[in-house]
């Protein structure tokens, strides 16, 4: 109940619409009313009862009598016209209103929740909060609140209209009203329950299908065609079944529906045309009673749908304020200053950190990185070197401990102005549908189109830009042309470039790449890294040497510090690591180019 | 969502051949104003088409129809029944009449209530016999095509013609049904009305024509304006996607503020889209009412009520009318707001036939031969391979690989390796030339007995839904838990493996993203063994995944390749050091063939390469002297001493 008051707390947001809504379709009901009581009036102005024999006469009477039951219909039904239009106007607009908001703020929301939250949500699920979600939310405006109201007060009026009219005949038209409450609460729950479960199996057969797709080269290399089509089909005969299963039920719960209307109409019929024969009632009553009955098939039909919206609204709700009151575990303290262009000096001090409800990522991990120093991280996965590093944006926070950039703890900021202070190279960057130049430009609002190319060139990707036949113009991300994993890997370089942190973080774990490629990143990222403070994530031997201080991890803690030489001559970790995975390394690849080949054709 | 990745139109089949698979930069051939694209609101070949696919259920086809007909007409005969019921018997004042009218009504109700049943029923059966073949055939299509036909075409836009325009179809479906009962109704009110009194018939039907001409014209704004809510729900859910798979960017950047501001502008676009469709749609309610009024008002109580007077006419003729005329306006109104549905409906009939139409590019020879179990004799003869006329991928192309052979295939980027690769399991044919296993040309058996006795692992491991076990065996299905552990074990997953809750029973999410991309690659390489296939072909198997995993694998892969024919590309100096001949690629042609210490010594290419990417990599690397070091160590690297 909470949840549908907070729903209709965001549409009291539009006070105007939502009062003109609920006067308009209160003028609307009153001029649909107004029908029948005109339409049969006139039948009784016209003809009359002969008390003696029961048989209908023609009445004498005043065309002007006539003229304003006739016109008066007509002016009914303009105004009805007129005010459905109104009440429909008002009521989109304030349902599309809600929405409105609510999908800004669920944008809003989503963009600024740590990373913690959308560890533990899919891409997919999320996006459905924002359609279906939200969807429902909009229909239970538009027929929850206010057209719940008009049908409501249809279904308590006509029936009182019919009893002041002939209580006997209003009994006798509303004998099957319970019947259709039994049936709308037992059939509509097992009818939301079958189309429920029909989502479920839609849902599986799309897995099915997306997984086969975007598999299908493993399915040619195996020839599993035909085992993939029985799996599918299986699927699709399941959702046959169930399809059929659901509109089978709905079909036949509305031709029962329907059923109980033509037989109160053929009731008012037999048992009304029966007390008209013996003068209980007049033939223009009758009239009445069956143009009345006419209107209420359609509240009681579009209840069942309401009653419908408000469950809908409910679960949707739910899901939805979860996320809008999902509490980012990542905050600004209401007193953050803003940090300018930091010296860079970072230092961890006994920081741990842990997932939720998972065992210790992090234990007592001290650090110091000069400004300027470049510290490599090893380790094997899982052995939390990522989760190092993505504490210093604050992606996420330290359970344990503190880190402090020139002597203040991070928390003390502000998360943008921190932000700003660190730059990341993802290994695998994330595109957005734009062009080229913008995706550098991305954290640079007034970038330059000089700023770009000076960028890019440091990152050793302005060559390839150009021999692109729209340069820096050319659309890339989804439905765009496609990066290799090395020109991404560049083209997060020169975003970096461009936006110019003092303190950066590389994530560098490919294992392998050409050999031009591998020139052209360590290249780009021997750029990127002078004069800043460089954290990286690495397993390029190259980059190791370099660094000024090594930190080994091992589940969590650090189990060795020191540079290149020093940990070699230890025998620990370190050096079995060189042994393992880095040593390796120099005898990397065959791959590549010849000299004369290599600068044209690395490109294309 | 729905609509988000909703490739529409000829997009698809226009999608130009990438020139080369190996290509970085395919060229893009996608324009996003494809949503806009939309059918006639009567296209003749795809009803036809659709038709026939109702041919094979008319036996229920035909009862729904006829149900419907029966159900329409009398929906229509009701308010007759009623006329009559006031007329022949109330008016009389004959109470046996009353009660033989009331008597016929239940009755007739109960027929309507049958008909209304059975046409409910049969035309969901029909349609969702139609729509699992659909579904079905369109699956199965899909499974024909080669691999180049997925190069060039995006995931999302096949998914939306088997999702969204399947779901357009189905509705439309349900809405033909709908709008014929309403039609037969309609009709069977004009009818009726003009039988009982052409008189007040005509009166109140001379406002049909002007109805007519007003929706025509209504309906060219209302167009647009639903066009419009389309293309903007498109681009706010396709922000929306974007913002949230783009999350750790967005942040790491503080883009906050212009994505919020941005996506502000594509949300009020949508509202204002819905606003005015709205406007348009809301129109047509004050109409409607203008017309009932107009009919019941003038027509039946004025013109009635003259007609009443002079004895031209009874009492119950008005309040049949006044029943017919509220019914015979909701139909026309109702098919007209579905008139944009129509359209969508016979785009989507378009596309989804699009799909149907779709040729297998190969496909086996009808009196194709199942190849017997091979020993694993490769032969490449004289192959040529273009996608595009203009770029060779492959030139003249021999080689011959002799049962139990080790491959390594050597060349840059571009060189032409894993189409070299792909073209032995026929993901394409080649253009000149021929490919035979043990002297059988491999177009002339069955792909599926000459895939069934090979196998790959790709660069990117790729899993299904599903348990472990059923991963393992995916090529086998009839695998004994022994085999499959023992192909575990072979390449070193089975400890992992039996961490997992419920060990080889546990499922793996969609595309095994649950696991990490190493231990789906160690997966991989075992459902590529399991089962023993002669042939084994290693693309870069070993690219994409973490040091830790990749040091596993280089452990196993000697034990993998040992008694298999296999072809392997591969970076790694030990793999390629190692391999009984290495191929070496430049440009589409076999630059060099021979072992190691042979290539080295004909001082050729491959020889060239060694020299520039062990001898002089020092420098130009960044790399101190290490490099001379490794070099002169004989083994190379633990990873090689197995």
């Amino acid at each position: 109940m909470g949840i549908l008051l907070r729903i209709i707390g965001m549409a009291a947001h539009y006070p105007m619409r939502l009062s003109l809504a609920y006067l308009t379709a209160l003028a609307a009901i009153g001029f649909s009313l107004a029908l029948p009581w005109l339409f049969g009036s006139g039948i009784d102005l016209m003809v009359g009862q002969d008390p003696d024999t029961g048989k209908f006469q023609k009445l004498d009477f005043e065309l002007a009598a006539l003229v304003f039951f006739g016109v008066g219909i007509l002016v009914v039904s303009l105004g009805r016209g007129f005010c459905d239009f109104a009440r429909t106007y008002t009521t989109e607009s304030l349902s599309q209103k809600v929405s409105f908001d609510c999908r800004n703020l669920l944008y809003d929301k989503l963009q600024n929740v740590s990373f913690a939250f959308h560890d533990k949500e899919h891409t997919g699920d999320l996006m459905s909060r924002a359609t279906a979600d939200v969807e429902a939310m909009r229909r239970f405006v538009n027929l929850g609140m206010i057209r719940s109201l008009d049908v409501v007060i249809r279904i308590v009026a006509i029936p009182f209209i019919l009893f002041f009219l002939n209580w006997e005949l209003a009994l006798v038209s509303m004998v099957f009203v319970p019947a259709i409450v039994l049936r709308s609460t037992f059939v509509m729950k097992a009818l939301r329950r079958k189309w429920l479960h029909v989502q479920e199996v839609m849902g599986e057969s799309v897995t099915v299908l997306q997984e086969n797709l975007a598999g299908m080269h493993v399915v040619k290399a195996f020839a599993s065609e035909n085992y993939e089509r029985t799996k599918y089909n299986r699927k699709a005969e399941e959702l046959r079944v169930e399809y059929y299963d659901a509109e089978r039920m709905q079909g036949t719960n509305s031709a029962w529906m329907t059923l109980y209307f033509t037989f109160a109409l053929g009731l008012i019929l037999w048992y009304g045309g029966w007390q008209v024969v013996e003068g209980n009632l007049t033939a223009g009553d009758l009239a009445k009673f069956f143009l009345y009955l006419n209107q209420l098939t359609f509240p009681i039909r579009a209840s069942a749908q309401i009653i419908n919206t408000f469950s809908r609204a409910m679960s949707s709700g739910q899901r939805l304020f979860n996320v809008l009151d999902a509490r980012s575990p990542v905050s600004e303290r209401p007193d953050a200053a803003e940090l300018g262009r930091a010296e860079g000096h970072i230092r961890f001090e006994e920081v741990g950190f842990s997932y939720e409800d998972r065992s210790p990522a992090l234990r007592r991990v001290d650090l110091d990185a000069k400004p300027g120093q470049v510290t490599a991280i090893l380790g094997a996965p899982g052995s939390g070197k990522t989760t190092v590093v993505n504490l210093l944006p604050r992606f996420y926070d330290v359970t344990d401990g503190q880190i402090t950039i020139d002597g203040h703890d991070i928390r003390e900021y502000t998360l943008q102005s921190l932000r700003h202070n660190v730059g990341i190279v993802h290994q695998d960057v994330y595109l957005f549908s734009a062009s080229i130049r913008d995706n550098i430009a991305y954290g640079v609002v007034n970038a330059t189109h000089e700023d770009v190319e000076r960028a890019a060139k440091v990152a050793q990707l302005h060559e390839q830009i150009m021999s692109l036949p729209n340069g820096y113009d050319t659309w890339v991300g989804e439905r765009g042309t496609t990066l290799s994993g090395g020109q991404r890997q560049r083209l997060s370089i020169a975003r970096t470039i461009l936006i110019d942190p003092p303190v950066l973080i590389l994530d560098d774990s490919t294992s392998s790449v050409d050999v031009e490629t591998e020139r052209q990143i360590h290249r780009a990222m021997v750029e990127v890294m002078k004069g800043r403070t460089t954290f990286v994530i690495a397993h390029r031997l190259s980059t190791v040497r370099e660094a000024d201080q090594i930190l080994v991890l091992d589940k969590g803690v650090i189990a060795e510090e020191g540079s290149h030489e020093e940990l070699i001559r230890s025998g620990g970790i370190y050096q079995s690591i060189y042994e393992l995975q880095l040593r390796p390394q120099e005898e990397v690849l065959l791959e590549a180019t010849v000299p004369a080949m290599a600068d044209g054709r690395a490109a294309l | 969502m729905m609509r988000g990745g909703g490739g529409i139109g000829g997009g698809m089949m226009r999608g130009m051949r990438g020139t080369s698979a190996d290509s970085m930069f395919a060229p893009s051939n996608d324009n996003l104003t494809d949503e806009d694209v939309v059918g006639r609101v009567y296209d003749n070949r795809v009803v036809k088409r659709f038709m026939s696919f109702i041919v094979p259920y008319r036996k229920y086809a035909l009862i729904a129809l006829g149900a419907l007909l029966v159900y329409a007409t009398v929906n229509a005969g009701i308010p007759l029944l009623i006329k009559y019921g006031i007329d022949w018997a109330i008016a009389e004042g004959e109470v046996n009449r009353v009660h033989i009218i009331g008597a016929a009504f239940m009755v007739i109700t109960v027929i309507h209530f049958l008909s209304n049943r059975l046409q409910f029923i049969f035309i969901s059966r029909t349609g969702q016999h139609v729509l699992y073949d659909l579904r079905s055939g369109m699956f199965s299509h899909l499974q024909n095509q080669s691999n180049a036909f997925y190069h060039r075409t995006p995931i999302g836009r096949i998914m939306s013609r088997m999702q969204s325009d399947i779901l357009q179809l189905q509705e439309t479906f349900e809405l033909l049904a709908l709008a014929l009962a309403e039609l037969v109704t309609v009709g069977a009110i004009i009818a009726l009305m003009l039988v009982v009194n052409w008189q007040l018939a005509l009166v109140c039907m001379f406002v049909v024509p002007v109805l007519t001409v007003i929706m025509m014209y209504w309906q060219r704004f209302a167009r647009h304006s639903f066009m419009r809510i389309r293309r903007a729900i498109a681009m706010v859910n396709g922000e929306y996607n974007q913002n949230i798979t783009g999350v750790r960017v967005v942040q790491s950047l503080n883009r906050q503020d212009e994505n919020m501001a941005h996506f502000k502008t594509l949300n009020q676009e949508y509202l204002d889209a819905n606003l005015e469709a709205a406007r348009y749609s809301g129109m047509l309610q004050p109409l409607v009412e203008l017309l009932i009024g107009l009919g019941i008002g003038l027509g039946v109580v004025l013109f009635g009520g003259w007609l009443l007077q002079r004895d031209a006419l009874e009492v119950g003729t008005l309040v049949a009318f006044a029943f017919w005329i509220q019914r015979f306006f909701e139909p026309i109104r109702q098919l007209t707001m579905q008139y944009s549905q129509l359209q969508r409906a016979m785009a989507a009939g378009v596309r989804i036939f699009e799909v149907l139409d779709l040729e297998p590019d190969i496909a086996d020879k009808p009196d194709a031969a199942t190849l017997p179990e091979v020993k694993g004799d490769i032969r490449y003869k004289d192959v040529n391979f273009h996608y595009n006329p203009e770029v060779e991928v492959l030139r003249n192309v021999n080689l011959d690989i002799k049962a139990g052979e080790n491959v390594a295939l050597v060349g840059s980027t571009g060189a032409g390796k894993s189409t070299l690769v792909n073209l032995l399991h026929r993901s394409a044919d080649v253009t000149e030339g021929s490919i035979s296993v043990d002297g059988y040309d491999i177009r002339d058996i069955k792909r599926e007995s000459l895939v069934h006795q090979m196998s790959m692992v790709l660069q990117e491991p790729y899993l299904f839904s599903g348990s472990v076990r059923e991963n393992i065996s995916y090529q086998n299905k009839g695998l004994t838990d022994e085999e499959i552990i023992e192909a575990a074990k072979a390449v070193g997953a089975h400890d992992f493996i039996m961490e997992m809750d419920n060990g080889y029973d546990a499922e793996l999410a969609e595309r095994g993203i649950n696991l990490s991309i190493g231990q789906r690659q160690l997966i991989s390489f075992a459902r590529a063994i399991a089962g023993n296939p002669r042939i084994l072909v290693l693309d870069e198997a070993t690219a994409n995944i973490d040091t830790h995993t990749e040091l596993l694998i280089q452990q196993a892969l000697s034990r993998i390749l040992k008694g298999r024919t296999s072809i392997v590309i591969a970076h790694r100096l030990s793999t390629i050091r190692n391999a009984d001949k290495i191929v070496v690629l430049d440009r589409g042609r076999v630059a060099e063939v021979g072992s190691h210490d042979q290539l080295l010594e004909a001082g050729g290419v491959y020889a060239q390469l060694y020299a520039i990417n062990y001898g002089l990599s020092g420098p130009s690397m960044g790399v101190a002297p290490v490099g001379g070091e490794v070099i002169g160590a004989d083994g190379l690297s633990p990873a090689a001493a197995d």
